[in-house]
């Protein structure tokens, strides 16, 4: 064979010669699952470095290391395209959450496996409750600033991680979430929500995102905005719902009423639907 | 070690078998038994308070137990165990652990509870609290005593599942979830007339998941068949209460229907396949069915209406939910690739919910017209084509037309088709710097509005909904990513979406959000490292309104700026100490004006300040016991006009809890002994 698609005569032996020097900070895959010399379909019971990094003889034999890598090295700055960089992890990972990578967000956006993984290191930082969302922040810095907001989900406190709500490897659902949908998602822990309800609030049912912002927002229950104004933008029967309340209706009545405490929703609670027989206007 | 020939992973396949007789892998340091340890401790906390315990669950004053640990087993047959244990002895514990053989099977286990704490000086005259019969002590009048009520909860979710991975291509996984929410939260309810009475509300949830699925993971196929269903029950189906507030006219008490139990479940087939390298199809189908079918509560609690009959005794609600969606790409060898993906998806939520007339009696004592259920329901298809260029390596261009239908039924507009085009220029000129700007433009119309009305209240005929009204959305997205060497690494972003709603001449008419970021971290030599971050946000929103048809609108504006920064810094030295800091701040500002030709005075401005400065130290005294210190200090400071000062009594007619705005400055200190295997 040419000698540029020829295996190492030792294997791991042959790279781990240099590479095992704490420089290198690659032997922390042993204590990983990749590490593993009885998992059939683990690299280290294969091919084992050359199971990812390709037939490794010519990189092995090089004077000038540098200037001839092995066939697979996996970095943002390479010039091998992202679905290059992944061709060897998808050779392993194309099913269970992946099946639908192709064609997802990230994917689409050249995002390659090692962009978020660390496979030589121990602890990988994306699998960790708290150093995943350190991950997802290096791109979506602005959700980081989502969670520092007054109201908000709980990643800051580690009670929930980003993937807990999105499957960043799966196109096939809206926004790369684990469910189907917005709502779907939602409902896996608020299934109090999913209904149907005898008297619907429509966009309740269509979107959860029409009204709340579940990244973090400064306005209770993770509003867009606050009440009145945020209901006011769809409700405008003339009397109460529609009239103008400036700051100097604060402490006027019977203004006050339909400003402060929770403004709409002092009455109009059932916000997500009743199933009151009485509970058209969403207050049973 | 034995390696079966051609069983290559990721190698090149062209590539000869390797002769691996010689394969000793003497470097393949697998360090088997156990390892991990244990964390026991203690946390003093100085001063808590609920805003401050939310989610963290660190609500006592004084010391507390904190116990914790990582760790697990690595036998050399590949039987392992691995755990995760957090907090243990606080109400934001978290235990998760998994046991089994590695590539054949495991079997998981997790358990963790999510407290919430709400009531920041909340109070009620109500007795019976976390029940679902509130009462007013015998005598009590407007005015009378009340006392705290804390409104707290606690989420529990238990889970557990099994994978068996033993045949070649085929896995199977079950899992297990139960989530209950117990305790109280704020509700309202409305009374006589456009009066409201504000109590704490019983939570006693519980939602059962259950998921099951086979797949087979070829090269070129894969597919996985699932099965989900969910069951949620409310423990109470109601609350009932005295009205503080009653007129005397059979409205004394009053009742609010809780969310009732529902049942859910949905079959999904997902699947890709790989026609060849430059051929590749992905996609996936579900069908579901969702159920609510909870007796109802009668029109009104108020016996002079006990007879008036509901035309069903139950709603009989049925949702038939589907979605399939179908991806494909097309990789074509030009340069160094040109890829043209495209995909196309389609869902529905089929409303099958029977419609009835309903006589609603409001505020126990208000008699309504009969006016029917409206079961709403949706048909959705969405699509995209996209075209990938990499012209080289320094440069990437991706173009694409996106589209989207939206069907819904009785509502106000019956469908809206938006479509638009993006762009996107990827451009590194440099190994150090790499850009990227993507811009969207999209255009969305409705079809001809026809208000529905809220049974009786006429919408004002001009109201465009802003989720189906016309829109024209830009959206831009840019970041510089900029690498001067391996060890430092720095970022800029912006982002802003400009929605116009040009035709809504009530509703929503403009809707901003533009941010900007800096990002940067520095690893040392010695393996130190520091970093720092910062985020402007701002979101603006124009809307008009008018109270009726044909009077002057008025505009209504509002703006919230979110500033958020912080650095940090961890090292090492003399290799036992490990010590670090971090400091984080976040501060925002609410601004919200009504001009409706008078004065136009704007609303006290919303803010919330927080701050957050932690200082830890670890040492290792020896290979199995090390110590760890922690100190940090949280101040957190909101004023917010809708409930500062703002006591049950304060605004005629509606009876609130006394909610305050919560401020806290709160010390803690936590050290600990850790144990290593």
């Amino acid at each position: 064979a040419d000698e540029e698609l020829e295996y190492t005569s030792k294997g791991a032996d042959s790279c781990l010669m240099c590479h095992r020097s704490a420089k290198w900070n690659v032997m922390g895959i042993f204590e990983t699952k990749h590490g593993s010399l009885t998992d059939p379909n683990a690299p280290f019971s294969n091919l084992q470095c050359e199971a990812c990094h390709g037939p490794s003889a010519a990189h092995m034999k090089a004077k000038n290391k540098a200037e001839n890598p092995p066939m697979h090295t996996f970095a943002d700055d390479e010039e091998a395209t992202a679905t290059e960089q992944n061709a060897p992890c998808m050779s392993c990972h194309s099913g269970h959450s992946n099946i639908g990578w192709m064609g997802s967000a990230h994917e689409s956006s050249d995002v390659a496996c090692v962009s978020c993984h660390s496979v030589h290191d121990a602890h990988d930082a994306v699998m960790d409750p708290l150093g995943q969302q350190e991950v997802c922040f290096e791109c979506h810095q602005r959700v980081r600033s989502d969670t520092l907001k007054a109201h908000g989900h709980p990643l800051r406190f580690g009670s929930m991680t980003c993937s807990s709500c999105h499957n960043v490897h799966d196109g096939n659902n809206d926004f790369l979430l684990t469910e189907d949908n917005v709502n779907d998602t939602c409902y896996s822990c608020h299934a109090e929500k999913r209904g149907p309800f005898l008297w619907e609030h429509a966009p309740a049912t269509e979107d959860c995102s029409l009204c709340h912002k579940p990244h973090g927002s400064n306005h209770p229950a993770s509003l867009n905005r606050r009440p009145p104004l945020l209901c006011q933008q769809c409700h405008s029967a003339a009397g109460h719902p529609s009239l103008a309340y400036t700051g100097d209706d604060i402490g006027t009545q019977p203004a006050d009423r339909f400003l402060r405490s929770r403004s709409c929703m002092s009455c109009h609670s059932q916000v997500h639907g009743s199933n009151h027989p009485s509970g058209s206007s969403q207050m049973r | 070690l034995a390696i079966p020939a051609g069983t290559a992973l990721a190698a090149d396949t062209t590539a000869d078998a390797p002769d691996t007789s010689n394969w000793v892998c003497k470097f393949c340091v697998v360090p088997y038994g156990w390892y991990g340890g244990a964390d026991f401790g203690l946390v003093y906390v100085d001063d808590p308070t609920p805003k401050f315990a939310d989610y963290r669950g660190l609500d006592d004053d004084g010391f507390t137990l904190d116990l914790g640990g990582e760790g697990g087993y690595r036998g050399e047959n590949g039987h392992y165990v691995e755990y995760y244990a957090k907090n243990l002895a606080l109400d934001s514990r978290i235990l998760d652990a998994e046991a089994g053989k590695q590539g054949t099977y495991d079997f998981r286990g997790s358990y963790q509870e999510i407290p919430r704490y709400l009531g920041h000086g909340t109070m009620t005259p109500f007795e019976g609290v976390g029940s679902d019969m509130l009462t007013l002590p015998a005598g009590w009048a407007a005015g009378g005593p009340m006392e705290y009520a804390a409104l707290e909860s606690n989420r529990t979710i238990g889970a557990a599942g099994f994978t068996f991975k033993g045949l070649d291509k085929w896995r199977f996984d079950v899992d297990f979830e139960r989530q209950e929410k117990d305790g109280t939260k704020s509700f309202g309810g409305g009374v006589f007339y456009v009066n409201a009475v504000l109590f704490p509300s019983p939570l006693n949830y519980s939602t059962d998941r259950f998921d099951a699925s086979v797949e087979y993971t070829g090269k070129m196929l894969q597919l996985r068949a699932e099965y989900m269903g969910s069951e949620f029950d409310n423990g109470y189906s109601s609350v009932t209460w005295d009205n503080p507030l009653a007129l005397g006219f059979g409205d004394d008490i009053s009742r609010t229907a809780l969310e009732p139990g529902n049942e859910f479940q949905q079959f999904s087939l997902v699947g890709a396949i790989r026609f060849t390298d430059w051929l590749k199809l992905t996609g996936k189908f579900s069908s579901g069915e969702g159920k609510q079918n909870d007796a109802f509560l009668p029109y009104s609690i108020n016996p002079d209406f006990a007879d008036r009959p509901l035309p069903r005794e139950s709603l009989n609600g049925k949702l038939e939910t589907s979605m399939y969606r179908l991806a494909g790409r097309l990789h074509v060898k030009i340069s160094k690739g040109l890829d043209l993906t495209a995909s196309y998806k389609a869902s529905e939520r089929d409303n099958k919910t029977p419609i009835d007339l309903y006589e609603p009696v409001m505020f126990e004592i208000d008699e309504q017209g009969p006016r029917s259920n409206r079961p709403y329901g949706y048909d959705r298809s969405r699509g995209d084509v996209e075209l990938r260029w990499r012209a080289s390596y320094q440069l990437r261009l991706n173009a694409g037309y996106v589209m989207e239908e939206i069907e819904r039924s009785y509502q106000e507009v019956l469908k809206t088709d938006e479509d638009g085009y993006f762009g996107e220029v990827q451009w590194t000129p440099l190994a150090m710097l790499d850009m990227r700007l993507r811009y969207e433009d999209l255009s969305r119309d409705a079809s001809p509005s026809e208000q529905q009305g809220n049974y009786g209240r006429a919408e004002n005929p001009l109201m465009r909904k802003y989720n189906m009204a016309d829109r024209d959305r830009q959206r831009l997205t840019a970041q510089l990513d900029v690498t001067p060497m391996d060890r430092v690494g720095v970022s800029f972003s912006v982002w802003s979406t400009d929605d116009s709603y040009d035709q809504s001449v009530i509703g929503l008419n403009d809707s901003e959000e533009k941010a900007i970021s800096f990002d940067f971290n520095y690893l040392f030599d010695s393996g130190s490292s520091i970093y720092a971050f910062f985020t402007q946000e701002t979101i603006e929103a124009r809307m008009a309104a008018a109270n009726g048809d044909g009077a002057t609108p008025w505009n209504g504006f509002t703006e919230d700026e979110i500033l958020s920064w912080g650095f940090g810094f961890s090292g090492q030295f003399k290799e036992k100490w490990t010590w670090g800091f971090d400091y984080v701040y976040s501060d925002s500002e609410g601004d919200i004006q009504v001009i409706d030709g008078g004065s136009g005075t704007p609303f006290p401005t919303l803010t919330t300040e927080l701050e957050n400065i932690r200082l830890y130290v670890d040492y290792d005294v020896n290979d199995h016991w090390g110590i760890g210190l922690e100190l940090y200090n949280e101040s957190y400071d909101t004023s917010d006009w809708l409930v500062d000062g703002v006591d049950p009594y304060t605004i005629d007619g509606i009876f609130t809890m006394g909610e305050e705005s919560p401020d806290y400055d709160v010390n803690v200190f936590r050290v600990l002994a850790r144990y290593r295997f």
